[in-house]
């Protein structure tokens, strides 16, 4: 019997089931990344002993109420306001009693924790070690932010106390988180330009985190009022 | 031409080679695979996203898991009426199952690493996504949230319109 040679396979049809492929995953996928406000809520502790005092001039109230109108410090604003408001209060240049404190930052209190974080990853066993050595480099780079920015470092205490009604709407609540940011990065970049002679976005990482350092979010939430 | 053909044979064009196409094609669906993520889920939900500008991205590969509010879709809201109702995967949720979804999320990442102290520790970088529709009243929103506190799932990222 002759040997007959096997036919070869036809590979016509496999550009058709790849594009079949192709066309199911284009339809079930999608490739926008979703950009997003990042929120670390606070920890829910079992003891109700009442918080620590803030002094009352440190705080920087503003509120939504039902009517989504806003109220910064008692007083009716427009929400184009608020970063501006919020900037003047922090910085505090005019030493205003009744707004929050801002003070210079000393190289002798950095040092100070910058040594005993040292002491904390010497101690440190192998779990922790790697959040001791992220502290222990975060202090570090808080006195060199010192060293660039010099006097413009000033340690403010102010808390942005962010409250809202219950009959608010979540559009009102996000605009208004947003121009409080707004206000930080616009403090920031004002720094940038005047120390680093660059704008936010010309920055290197590095001084873009020694001036979260410098001028600190600190917003909170109060709970809803009902 | 006719000239140089004289007493010759017709020639006839080949055809074009259809063999390398196939190649070109996975590599397309190969490049789709990589560079998109499957959906998560369809809505049940009318979601109006609100817009702002300080937004950020989150890194690509981290755990996440989708909350949704807003009012059921007209052909739902026979079923589920017009309030603002919460969308847990595919389906709308009470409030009491937050809980419950969250921790069978977080299961489900840690059992999609063979290590479990990896698993352990991405299930704990676990970020929560809001969608939430912009007429929502505050009043639901903090309710979610404090769901999402007793969870102990603090990392929350609101989804936003980047711009104004």
């Amino acid at each position: 019997m002759p040997k007959r040679q096997s036919p070869e396979v036809n590979a016509g049809s496999m550009a058709d089931i790849a594009f079949l492929l192709l066309i199911f995953f284009l339809v079930t996928s999608e490739m926008t990344q979703e950009s997003g406000m990042f929120q670390l809520l606070p920890e829910k502790v079992a003891d109700t002993s009442p918080p620590p005092p803030v002094n009352k001039r440190n705080v920087i109230e503003v509120l939504v109420n039902n009517n989504n109108l806003i109220l910064f410090e008692g007083k009716l604003v427009k929400i184009e306001e608020i970063p501006t408001l919020v900037k003047e209060m922090i910085l505090n240049s005019s030493n205003r009693t009744d707004w929050p404190v801002s003070r210079a930052v000393t190289e002798e209190e950095l040092q100070v924790r910058i040594d005993k974080n040292k002491k904390v990853l010497e101690k440190a066993n192998e779990a922790a070690q790697a959040s001791a050595e992220r502290k222990l480099k975060k202090s570090e780079l808080r006195l060199k932010a010192l060293q660039v920015f010099g006097e413009d470092f000033r340690k403010s205490e102010h808390v942005v106390n962010m409250q809202a009604t219950q009959g608010a709407e979540y559009e009102t609540y996000i605009l208004l988180k947003d121009h409080l940011k707004q206000a930080y990065k616009s403090l920031r970049n004002d720094l940038a330009i005047k120390v680093l002679g660059r704008g936010w976005s010309d920055l290197t990482l590095q001084e873009k985190e020694m001036l979260k350092m410098v001028y600190k979010e600190n917003i909170s939430e109060a709970p809803v009022i009902q | 031409m006719s000239k140089f053909n004289d007493g010759k044979k017709q020639r006839i064009e080949p055809g074009i080679s259809t063999a390398s196409l196939p190649d070109i094609v996975f590599m397309l669906l190969f490049f789709f695979m990589v560079a998109t993520k499957t959906r998560e889920n369809t809505s049940s939900l009318i979601v109006t996203l609100p817009s702002a500008t300080e937004t950020g991205k989150l890194e690509d590969k981290t755990p996440t898991a989708y909350i949704q509010l807003g009012v059921p879709t007209k052909k739902l809201q026979k079923v589920y009426g017009d309030k603002t109702s919460i969308q847990l995967n595919d389906a709308i949720k009470s409030k009491k199952d937050i809980r419950m979804f969250l921790d069978d999320k977080r299961a489900s990442i840690k059992a999609s690493y063979p290590d479990a102290q990896i698993g352990a520790s991405k299930a704990k970088k676990m970020v929560v996504c809001l969608k939430v529709d912009k007429k929502t009243k505050l009043g639901v929103v903090s309710e979610v949230k404090e769901e999402l506190r007793d969870a102990s799932a603090l990392k929350v990222n609101y989804i936003v319109n980047e711009g104004k």
